[in-house]
């Protein structure tokens, strides 16, 4: 690799005389008012790249509580006191999950409308279209990873869960396998010991106890991942849509056209050059009835 | 085998444009648009996409020669070739209005003085950052790169060719992006050939200027030699690998089923047309394409039934651990179903060709080719052996390649005897497709007095294959005797001095370590660089990932100007003897 941005710079340094003249030339077009394209969509574009980083921020959150339910989950698993107050916690941060992500789901679908908006306005091959577009693309495969790893730490707890009642039921002498757990869910009854009712042992009574809170704890967490079900389905199918070959960096050079000047800038033009016609001046005078 | 993503060339591209070109772009946090010509878009679509582009602030991506709309606010960062064309789109940006606030212009290679000039006194003063990164190479695959130039061929290898030595020197600095973005400074060996000059010159271009390159760079400062091996060879030195038919999946794909752009369209039973690509983000191509076809089949049942068993009833019961496992697996879940129905598709067609006719070429081919039969018999008369091929109805083509690879096992053939074989195949309009190869440097017509040498090949009778699969193509010899140090220095002289005692076992002197290498690191050891003039075949591209899982000591990496197929390859030898003035359009049906 070379940089060779110093020798560009002691170039210009040197021969400054050559800069100058190719500023002049610019000057005989003072003539007319400069035509500085104007970039047509600029408080458009800002507006949603302030947008864009205000959802990251808020993805950001989201991620962060996804850490701290994976924490209590933790926690539930291995502490055995103020299990009720751990369950607490957990269960306030699912909806805390479950509300942010509801409230970016919302805010994307309000950037996907004004995508769209952008599109019909300026023609969806502009830049600006095509800048909002992407952000759109971009922030909801963002948003789809952000819930993925949340269903990934519910899972994990899930299967953390089994495991604890699968050892607690070798300790009480009684075989499970991992059909029957999830029959157990299924059922939302622990009735694999409803018929050993006389237990003995006060190492069986604990673990029975042992059970009964991970049973329930593997309930609650099923219930909040059917709450939040829907928004994550909702989301894997807008991803579907987008399809991968947005993403193509090939595919999206090729969906560029030529950008053709509005029509409008360059009628004015005509009309100024019209006007200005010399024969046309000179006519106007002999023959001042014609307009 | 290991993730294909951990070490590969594209990886190592994407990390090179990242420490230039992102890392650049992040010191200021606006968002920029990124313009590319069309070979840096090949490049960069090769090694990542859109959305790794984002989350580096990129914006959009633009076509340099497209007319571009102006976004005055914004600055652009230019990635493109350093060719005259490139250099006048980028001037009429920023010459009489500029488009852009600002610049940040990197070529893929050494930019010419007089387009440096030509840029530094039309508009210097909007370049921000100017840099000449080296990577003009295309990485195919993990462990495959192409040049993106199929008219090497053509350039090189037509009598009527105007410009052999710039495509030679255009070829060479290619191949030295590639060992700069490697890191390599390898000792160049060339494979000695009678009558053909190719490989020596390419070689010699590359070692003067490798030595070039590792003056001028920045971060080099007169790097050493590393522990690494380039060899150059000509397409010559094995005709019979790019015509037979291979029944190994990547390459019976390409050579019986019409893939364009690494692009496979198909219909499904709905009627309905879908494509699919081929690349190594389908992780069940990368986990396929080297096997053999008879293993490709039996995994289809499995696939169907997991295909069948993904379409649930609707009204089934959906409980909650259903539920629970289907969003667990849905990110991936409807990747996969795609791929697998994709790879059932194929493979499918694939058999189809193959018992329609293939499997009884192939008979024939391999005994041909390898030169004897399945039990192990040397073939004693080769015409007995091509005869029945030529009397059963099969397409020209097939036909054409029997016929070849019958003329290479007796190292040419006589006239008279090639006339007829050509009047059987009725191509007396269209011998070219024979004769041509002595373009390559391959005896068609020789008298019976002829000797030539043919390379003395491996024993691989011990390893377990396939009837219909008993080549193995002369590169992966080639590879072997490198790893082992085995390679004979007459056949390969080197250029300048190699590293001493070069050899892929990986040991490295302790004074050349320039980084600690962990046990999983001895991959980065040392590496085997096979550049093939002329094009390079899909079944010499599964020796390199071969070897290389053999011998885990060293990687093996092969590149050509282009990929081809045994049909594009019939095509391009033919196109040899048209001068440019005719109109004839080649069919290109190379993937390069």
């Amino acid at each position: 690799m070379r940089d060779r941005l110093g020798d560009l710079q002691v170039f210009i340094s040197e021969s400054p005389e050559e800069a100058r003249p190719s500023e002049e030339n610019q000057n005989p077009e003072n003539a007319e008012p400069p035509e500085l394209f104007m970039f047509d969509g600029e408080d458009e574009m800002d507006r949603i790249y302030k947008e864009a980083q205000l959802m990251q921020k808020e993805m950001l959150m989201l991620k962060l509580d996804v850490k701290r339910l994976g924490k209590q989950n933790a926690r539930f698993l291995t502490s055995v006191r103020r299990i009720s107050s751990i369950k607490r916690d957990s269960n306030a941060l699912g909806r805390d999950i479950k509300a942010r992500g509801e409230a970016i789901y919302a805010r994307l679908e309000k950037l996907g409308k004004q995508s769209r908006e952008l599109e019909e306005e300026h023609g969806a091959t502009s830049a600006v279209a095509r800048m909002a577009r992407s952000q759109c693309v971009y922030l909801t495969k963002a948003f789809h990873e952000a819930m993925c790893e949340y269903n990934t730490a519910e899972m994990l707890q899930r299967e953390n869960c089994k495991t604890r009642i699968q050892r607690q039921a070798e300790i009480m002498g009684k075989e499970v396998s991992r059909e029957q757990i999830e029959e157990m869910i299924e059922t939302g009854k622990c009735s694999l010991f409803s018929d050993n009712l006389l237990l003995e042992g006060r190492s069986a009574r604990s673990a029975l106890t042992e059970i009964e809170n991970r049973h329930k704890e593997l309930l609650e967490l099923e219930g909040r991942i059917r709450d939040i079900h829907e928004l994550f389905f909702q989301m894997a199918l807008l991803v579907e849509e987008q399809g991968c070959k947005l993403d193509n960096i090939e595919a999206n050079v090729g969906q560029t056209r030529d950008y053709m000047a509005e029509a409008s800038a360059q009628i004015k033009k005509a009309v100024r050059y019209k006007k200005n016609n010399p024969c046309k001046k000179l006519l106007c005078c002999c023959f001042p009835c014609c307009r | 085998m290991a993730a294909v993503s951990d070490h590969g060339l594209k990886k190592i591209v994407w990390k090179r444009i990242k420490d230039t070109i992102i890392t650049d772009c992040r010191k200021s946090e606006v968002w920029k648009i990124l313009i590319l010509d069309p070979f840096t878009t090949k490049l960069l679509s090769s090694c990542c996409k859109m959305s790794d582009l984002m989350a580096e602030k990129i914006t959009i991506v633009e076509d340099l020669f497209k007319k571009r709309e102006p976004v005055l606010e914004m600055k652009a960062i230019y990635f493109m070739t350093p060719t005259p064309k490139c250099v006048e789109a980028f001037l009429g940006d920023f010459e009489k209005k500029p488009k852009y606030k600002a610049a940040y212009v990197y070529f893929t290679d050494y930019c010419p003085d007089d387009l440096f000039n030509k840029m530094k006194s039309r508009c210097g003063k909007f370049i921000r950052v100017f840099k000449e990164i080296n990577i003009s190479f295309l990485p195919q695959e993990a462990q495959v790169f192409t040049c993106n130039n199929p008219e090497a061929f053509r350039s090189i290898y037509s009598p009527h060719s105007q410009d052999k030595m710039s495509t030679l020197e255009t070829l060479a600095d290619q191949i030295v992006t590639l060992c700069a973005t490697l890191d390599e400074y390898p000792g160049v060996r060339y494979k000695k050939e009678s009558n053909m000059e190719n490989a020596k010159t390419l070689a010699e271009l590359v070692d003067d200027k490798l030595a070039k390159h590792y003056e001028l760079d920045d971060s080099a400062k007169k790097k050493g030699k590393t522990q690494a091996q380039l060899l150059i060879v000509e397409r010559g030195f094995d005709p019979v690998s790019p015509i037979l038919h291979e029944l190994s999946y990547q390459a019976m794909a390409y050579d019986l089923i019409d893939i364009q752009d690494d692009t496979f369209r198909y219909k499904l039973k709905d009627g309905s047309e879908k494509q699919a690509l081929l690349t190594e983000d389908d992780m069940l191509w990368v986990k396929l394409r080297h096997k053999h076809i008879a293993e490709v089949s039996a995994e289809i049942p499995k696939m169907v039934k997991e295909i069948s068993a993904s379409k649930q009833q609707p009204d089934e019961k959906i409980t909650i651990s259903k539920l629970a496992q289907m969003m667990k697996k849905m990110p991936s879940f409807r990747k996969q179903l795609n791929e697998k129905t994709t790879h059932l598709q194929l493979a499918e067609e694939c058999m189809q060709h193959f018992s329609n006719n293939v499997e009884k070429l192939c008979k024939a081919e391999q005994d041909l080719a390898v030169g004897s039969d399945a039990d192990g018999a040397k073939v004693k008369d080769s015409m007995r052996t091509l005869l029945p091929v030529l009397l059963h109805p099969y397409s020209t083509y097939d036909k054409i390649r029997a016929v070849l690879l019958y003329i290479f096992s007796v190292n040419g053939t006589t006239d008279e005897n090639l006339n007829k074989l050509i009047q059987h195949v009725k191509i007396e309009d269209e011998r070219e497709f024979i004769l041509n190869w002595k373009e390559l440097g391959v005896p068609i017509i020789t008298s019976s007095s002829f000797f030539s040498r043919k390379p003395t090949r491996r024993d691989r009778s011990q390893e377990e294959k396939y009837n219909l699969s008993r080549w193995t193509p002369v590169i992966k010899d080639v590879m072997e005797d490198a790893v082992e140090n085995k390679l004979d220095t007459k056949e390969w002289p080197h250029l300048s001095e190699s590293p001493a005692a070069w050899n892929g076992s990986g040991a490295v002197s302790a004074r050349q370590k320039h980084k600690p290498s962990a046990q999983d690191e001895r991959r980065t050891g040392s590496r085997l660089i096979i550049f093939v003039i002329g094009g390079i075949t899909y079944s010499e591209m599964r020796c390199a990932y071969e070897v290389t899982q053999a011998v885990k000591s060293c990687e093996v990496i092969v590149g050509s100007s282009h990929i081809l197929t045994p049909t594009s390859l019939l095509d391009d030898i033919k196109a040899l003897s048209k001068t440019s003035m005719e109109s004839f359009t080649i069919e290109e049906r190379s993937t390069a």
